[in-house]
C-alpha cells in the first residue's frame, strides 16, 4: 500500500523510513577495520624506510583502527556503514531483533556523534601520513587513489554541509558515516602502511623504478 | 637550417637501426617456463605477477602447472611448495637496481578444488574452472572469472573487474575500474568510488551496493525474499525489476530526483528537504532499499 494513498501520514511515513530500524549494529565494524589495517598483498615491493616509521606508521594506524573499533562496536543500526536502510543485514548480524524505532531513534544521535568524530580523527591521522604510505604504489596508481579520495572528500563536503542545516536528520549522518567509511577503507585497504604478505614483498625492488609498468584506468 | 645529405642518410640508417634493435630485443629476452609440482586436490594456490598476464585454469589432477613466457628482467618463475600450499611467483635477478622491467605471460592450472589467491599489479587475470574459494587483487590490470567458485572476493584499483560464474559469496570491491557483475550468486557485495557498477546476477537473496561518484545498474532475477541495498553519494541508481517482481521497496534521494515507472511518485516532506518514495510490488516478499545524495533513482520495467 503506498504512502499516497495516506496523505495524512505522508510526512510521518517518511520521517519513519529515514529513522533506523534497529539498535544492533548491522554488523561488527571491528574485522573489517582490523583486516583492512592488516597488510595486503597487492603491492609488489617495499620502498626502503627507516624501521621506526614505519613503525610509527603502523601505531599510529593501529591505534586509529582500534579506536573506531571501540567506538563502533555497540553502534545503532544508523551507524553501520555500508547499507542503505536496515534491511537483513541487521536480522542476519545481530541476531537480537528489531527495537522499536523511539528507541532507536532517541539512542541513536549521541552514538552517533561519537562514530562520525572517531572517522574525522580517523581520516586526518590516516591523511596526514598519505604521503609515505603511497610510496607503495606505483605513481599511476597513487594518482588514481589521490583523486578518488579527492572524489569521496568532495562527497564528504557535501553531506556535511547538509547535514550542518539537519543535524538531526538520519539519513543524512548515514550517508556522513558511509562515505567516512569509504574514505577509510581507500586510506586503508590501498595505502597500507605495510605492503607485504606476498611473495613480493621479500623482493629488494624499488617500487618507483618500475618503469616497465604500464598503469592504465581500465574503469568503465 | 638545411642538413647535407649525407648526414641525413646516417641519420635515418641510425633510426633504422635502433628501430630494428628495440624490436628484436623483447623477443629475444622472452624464455619459456615450464614447471610442475605435486598438490592436494583442495590446497592453496597463492600467484603474483606484475605485467602481463595471469590465467588460472582448474583441472582434474592433482598437480600444479605452471607455463608461460617470461621477458624483460624476470629470472623466471618459482613454485614454492609449503605443505598444501603452493606459491607461484615471479624471481628477479639479486640486486637489480635501477628501472626493473617485470614481465610474465603465465597460465597456471591447478587442482580445481584449490582456493586461490591472485595479485597482480597491471597484468590481466583470467580465472575458470576453479571450485574453490578465489581471492584475487589487482592494480590496474583487468579480471575476469568464470566458472564456479565457492566465493570470490576481488578487489581492484582501476582494473574492470567482470564477473559471470556461479557462486555463494561475490564481494567485488574498485576504487575506479568496473565492476560488471553477473552468474548466479547468494550474496553479492560490491563497493567502488567512480567504477561504475553493473549487476546482472541472478538468485541473489542478499544485495549491497555502494558507490560514491558513479552508477549503479541493478538488472537482476534476485531470490523472492531477497533484499537490496544500493546507495550512491552523487552516481545515479537504476534498478529494472521483472514483471512478477514481489517486494517492498524504499527509495530516498536528499536532492536527486526520483522517477518510479512502476508505482506511486515520490513525495517531498513538507518541511526540509530530500524525496521519499515508499511502496509495494506484489506480494510484498523482498525488501529494495535504493538511496542517494543528488544522484536520480530510476525504477523501471525490465
Amino acid at each position: 500500500m503506498s504512502d499516497q494513498e495516506h496523505p495524512a501520514t505522508t510526512d510521518l511515513g517518511a520521517a519513519l523510513t529515514r529513522l533506523p530500524r534497529t539498535m544492533q549494529p548491522e554488523r561488527d565494524l571491528w574485522p573489517t577495520i582490523a583486516q583492512r589495517l592488516a597488510p595486503r598483498t597487492v603491492a609488489p615491493a617495499k620502498p626502503r624506510y627507516e624501521g621506526w616509521m614505519v613503525g610509527l606508521a603502523a601505531a599510529a594506524l593501529l591505534t586509529i583502527g582500534m579506536g573506531l573499533g571501540y567506538l563502533l562496536r555497540g553502534e545503532t543500526g544508523s551507524m553501520a556503514p555500508g547499507t542503505v536502510a536496515s534491511g537483513s543485514g541487521a536480522r542476519e548480524a545481530s541476531g537480537a531483533g528489531a527495537m522499536d524505532l523511539a528507541n532507536a531513534s532517541s539512542a541513536s544521535a549521541p552514538r552517533g556523534a561519537a562514530a562520525l568524530a572517531a572517522y574525522r580523527a580517523a581520516t586526518a591521522e590516516l591523511r596526514s601520513d598519505l604521503a609515505l604510505r603511497g610510496m607503495y604504489l606505483p605513481p599511476q596508481t597513487r594518482s588514481v587513489v589521490q583523486r578518488e579520495l579527492a572524489v569521496i572528500e568532495a562527497a564528504i563536503a557535501e553531506v556535511e554541509r547538509a547535514f550542518a542545516a539537519s543535524p538531526a536528520d538520519p539519513h543524512l549522518e548515514r550517508m556522513l558515516l558511509t562515505r567516512y567509511r569509504q574514505q577509510v577503507d581507500l586510506l586503508t585497504r590501498w595505502l597500507p602502511v605495510n605492503a607485504g604478505g606476498g611473495e613480493w614483498s621479500d623482493r629488494p625492488l624499488d617500487q618507483s623504478t618500475l618503469g616497465g609498468e604500464e598503469l592504465t584506468n581500465e574503469g568503465a | 637550417m638545411k642538413v647535407p645529405d649525407r648526414s641525413q642518410w646516417v641519420l635515418k640508417w641510425l633510426a633504422a637501426a635502433l628501430l630494428l634493435l628495440a624490436a628484436s630485443a623483447p623477443a629475444t629476452a622472452r624464455q619459456t617456463v615450464r614447471e610442475r609440482v605435486d598438490a592436494v586436490a583442495d590446497g592453496q594456490v597463492d600467484i603474483s605477477n606484475v605485467s602481463g598476464s595471469v590465467v588460472v585454469r582448474g583441472w582434474d589432477r592433482a598437480e600444479v602447472l605452471v607455463t608461460g613466457t617470461v621477458g624483460g628482467d624476470v629470472e623466471t618463475v618459482e613454485v614454492e611448495v609449503r605443505g598444501t600450499r603452493i606459491v607461484v611467483s615471479i624471481k628477479m635477478p639479486d640486486g637489480k637496481r635501477g628501472r626493473v622491467d617485470v614481465n610474465a605471460d603465465l597460465e597456471v592450472s591447478v587442482p580445481k578444488g584449490s582456493s586461490v589467491d591472485v595479485s597482480v599489479v597491471s597484468a590481466s587475470l583470467e580465472v575458470d574452472g576453479v571450485e574453490g574459494a578465489l581471492d584475487l587483487g589487482s592494480v590496474s590490470g583487468p579480471v575476469e572469472v568464470t566458472g564456479t567458485p565457492s566465493r570470490i572476493e576481488v578487489d581492484s584499483v582501476s582494473g574492470a573487474v567482470r564477473v559471470d560464474a556461479r557462486t555463494d559469496i561475490l564481494r567485488a570491491t574498485s576504487v575506479s575500474g568496473l565492476l560488471a557483475l553477473g552468474g548466479r550468486a547468494s550474496e553479492v557485495r560490491a563497493q567502488s568510488v567512480s567504477g561504475r557498477v553493473e549487476l546482472t546476477t541472478t538468485g541473489a537473496e542478499r544485495v549491497e551496493i555502494e558507490t560514491v561518484s558513479t552508477a549503479i545498474e541493478i538488472d537482476m532475477d534476485a531470490a523472492p525474499d531477497a533484499s537490496i541495498e544500493a546507495s550512491s553519494h552523487s552516481g545515479s541508481v537504476t534498478l529494472r525489476l521483472a514483471e512478477d517482481a514481489s517486494a517492498e521497496i524504499t527509495a530516498s534521494s536528499f536532492s536527486g530526483r526520483i522517477a518510479n515507472a512502476l508505482g506511486p511518485a515520490a513525495e517531498r516532506p513538507r518541511h526540509g528537504p530530500g524525496s521519499h518514495l515508499r511502496f509495494t510490488l506484489g506480494e510484498g516478499e523482498g525488501r529494495i532499499d535504493l538511496e542517494s545524495f543528488s544522484g536520480s533513482i530510476r525504477i523501471e520495467r525490465r
